[in-house]
């Protein structure tokens, strides 16, 4: 408390072979951070930004830094207004302009080679794994309001929707769209979320794809709403259904069985039998366009469940429990995100330590 | 010297009036409807709720023979809620509290208590926001989807409540012989942004508050109602950034009916405030007051049927 600066913390990574930014989770907002190259300091190495350092009195995304020359290791100060540190309070995040499109490029290969990219002339500022929201998508407009991910980036080129691409090989039809815009979105921060649907199989076992990193666990009961666009209006708020049904389905909402959360496929797969059900298919964009058709099919918690054992709709794991893991949670954190200016160079064990001031009258006069 | 205006010092010029101004102060409203639930200390931290699902009907008689019918299965659902703890605080000089006419840690204790509820009201917006069903407004004129929000917007989301066995949060509010009211129905509470206003205001079939026959049982932060819903406003109601189709910003209505979501405090963890005078915290020479506040709390949402987001474009 005396002291002008306490310490958040201190956070160590070592960079891949091609460094991408990283996102550090704080538990305060800090003041001042900094990040050293713990591999080339000292070394007769040249590397840009071999320490760098950010003060919140900086703007988002700038940085000051100490360049190591060559030979000499001496070293060169630095600065930059952006790639540096960008200070994310994921309850207040920040927004970002929206950005012209192009072109929306839907390519069904199925079973596994299908694409779709997007055709920006400006892809600044964009990471992979970030989430972006398409808008006004001409011939598309029915992937309006999805936050989907950023699975690939050609710089100033185009981007891909990897998951989307996923549920494209397991069935979803849509046409691509022409120019547009997209946005940068952070989602929100309680947990778990709702999420829209891009595909649902007709199976003993239906699986449900996404268009983002799902926060569904094994175990956790899910309901749906299908609006009748979308055809499988059977899987419509399941919870406090008690008739099993022709197909036999259990009463209630429906038991995820197995989560998939890859860097291209985000997917449950749920103790429900869709093969009688009406087939999942995505509304046209003239069909979503004209005012009824027009909300979105979507999966959300809907309380706990038996957690089975590997996958299995009627063996619980042994002994049987409980899941915790789906617990409606805030996980909210403040992160700074690295920039590549500073992130440092490749295979580089990075330090990271950040401070927060204390020191304060808490009164200021505007 | 020659004594006129321009010469007087300034502490002559100037009186201190010790009657402060106001501070803005946000409607809470998001925890209006919601379930109060306490979690006794010393049993964890994520408080589980349980809820039998419905048994089947069983409208086949018995024949003769008098065979007992197959059994029907008694399924639980558990819905859990983590409390979580948050606090704040602010570091006062000493220096300050004994120059200043005004009494500093008073209007510290105010404005603590006034951002610990905000923040608690926040937390339960940000719930419903992340994990509530959601339904488009769709008959409006603007052109966007979701449209601005219509009386058949109202009505398709009272229908859905319906459909869903949704109980009302509010009686009817009966007819009376006086001019220009309007009887209320049965309703579900609505939280909203104050940005509605103009869209509320436009659609057709909405009762303004003070057009109710008996405004006796309303809150401050009530707009009015249409048909079955009755709309409670606030500043910090959910607005979802540029996510419509033509890339406006989106009002997160959430139309709730009893019991659909709640609110978990831990009974050791209520909220306080804490003041700690000069010489705590590594304070050797008593320079410092602080003054915080914290509070334990969680929220979920705990029947996915009586709780819909109704998205509206429009403000």
């Amino acid at each position: 408390m005396a002291l002008p600066f306490s310490f958040i913390g201190k956070w160590d990574y070592t960079n891949p072979a091609t460094p991408v930014a990283v996102n550090i989770p704080m538990t305060d907002k800090p003041d001042w951070v900094f990040v050293k190259n713990l591999t080339n300091w000292g070394d007769t190495t040249a590397v840009t930004s071999i320490e760098s350092e950010w003060f919140s009195s900086m703007a988002q995304g700038a940085y000051i830094a100490e360049n190591q020359t060559v030979t000499t290791n001496a070293l060169a100060s630095a600065a930059g207004t952006s790639g540096g540190f960008t200070f994310i309070d994921q309850t207040n995040p920040p927004t970002f302009a929206k950005v012209a499109v192009t072109s929306v490029t839907v390519t069904s290969s199925p079973p596994s080679s299908s694409t779709v990219v997007v055709a920006t002339g400006n892809t600044a500022g964009l990471n992979v794994g970030d989430y972006v929201r398409l808008i006004n998508i001409t011939s598309a407009l029915e992937l309006s309001s999805i936050a989907f991910q950023v699975t690939a980036i050609t710089t100033n080129t185009n981007f891909s929707l990897g998951m989307m691409a996923t549920a494209v090989n397991a069935g979803m039809s849509v046409a691509s769209g022409t120019t547009g815009f997209y946005q940068k979105v952070y989602p929100g921060f309680m947990y778990p979320k709702l999420s829209p649907v891009l595909y649902i199989t007709q199976a003993t076992q239906a699986k449900v794809y996404f268009a983002r990193p799902n926060d569904y666990s094994v175990g956790e009961l899910v309901d749906f709403t299908i609006p009748a666009p979308y055809g499988m209006t059977q899987l419509s708020y399941l919870t406090g259904t008690p008739i099993a049904g022709a197909t036999s389905n259990p009463p209630g909402a429906a038991r995820v069985l197995v989560v998939t959360n890859t860097a291209t496929e985000s997917s449950i797969t749920i103790n429900y039998d869709t093969t009688g059900f009406t087939a999942f298919q995505f509304p046209t964009s003239a069909i979503y366009s004209v005012g009824a058709n027009a909300s979105p099919a979507t999966c959300y918690p809907a309380g706990s469940g038996i957690v089975p054992l590997n996958g299995s709709a009627t063996i619980p794991q042994s002994p049987p429990g409980t899941n915790l893991v789906d617990t409606f949670d805030n996980k909210a954190q403040y992160v700074m995100n690295l920039g590549l200016n500073v992130v440092g160079p490749a295979n580089a064990k990075m330090v990271v330590m950040a401070f927060k001031a204390d020191f304060n009258n808490a009164i200021t006069n505007a | 010297m020659t004594v006129s205006i321009s010469t007087l010092p300034p502490q002559i010029q100037q009186r201190y009036n010790a009657k402060l101004l106001s501070t803005p102060e946000h409607n809470l409203i998001h925890q209006l409807f919601a379930t109060p639930v306490e979690l006794p200390d010393n049993n964890g931290f994520i408080d589980r709720q349980s809820r039998y699902d419905r048994l089947d009907l069983f409208e086949v008689p018995l024949d003769d023979a008098q065979n007992n019918p197959p059994p029907q299965s008694l399924n639980r659902v558990d819905v859990d809620c983590r409390v979580r703890v948050y606090a704040t605080y602010i570091v006062l000089t000493r220096q300050v509290t004994i120059t200043n006419e005004d009494p500093v840690l008073n209007s510290a204790a105010a404005r603590l208590g006034q951002s610990l509820r905000e923040t608690q009201d926040a937390l339960q917006r940000d719930n419903l926001e992340s994990s509530a069903s959601i339904i488009n407004c769709v008959n409006g004129q603007n052109g966007d989807i979701p449209t601005e929000m219509a009386i058949e917007d109202v009505d398709d989301v009272f229908t859905v409540l319906q459909n869903n066995s949704g109980e009302y949060i509010t009686n009817i509010v009966e007819a009376d012989l006086k001019f220009g009211t309007s009887p209320i129905g049965d309703a579900y509470g609505c939280m909203l942004t104050s940005r509605m206003i103009p869209v509320l205001y436009n659609m057709t079939g909405f009762v303004k508050k003070f057009q109710y026959p008996n405004i006796s049982q309303t809150l401050s932060t009530e707009l009015g109602g249409a048909n079955n819903v009755r709309f409670f406003i606030s500043e910090q109601g959910s607005v979802s950034v540029g996510a419509s189709m033509l890339g406006n910003d989106i009002a997160n209505c959430f139309v709730a009916a009893k019991e659909s979501y709640k609110v978990v405090w831990q009974a050791g963890g209520k909220a306080r405030f804490i003041y700690l005078p000069p010489g705590y915290n590594n304070d050797p020479c008593m320079l410092r007051h602080t003054a915080g506040c914290s509070f334990y709390q969680g929220q979920c949402i705990t029947n996915d049927l009586w709780l819909q987001n109704l998205r509206s474009t429009g403000i």
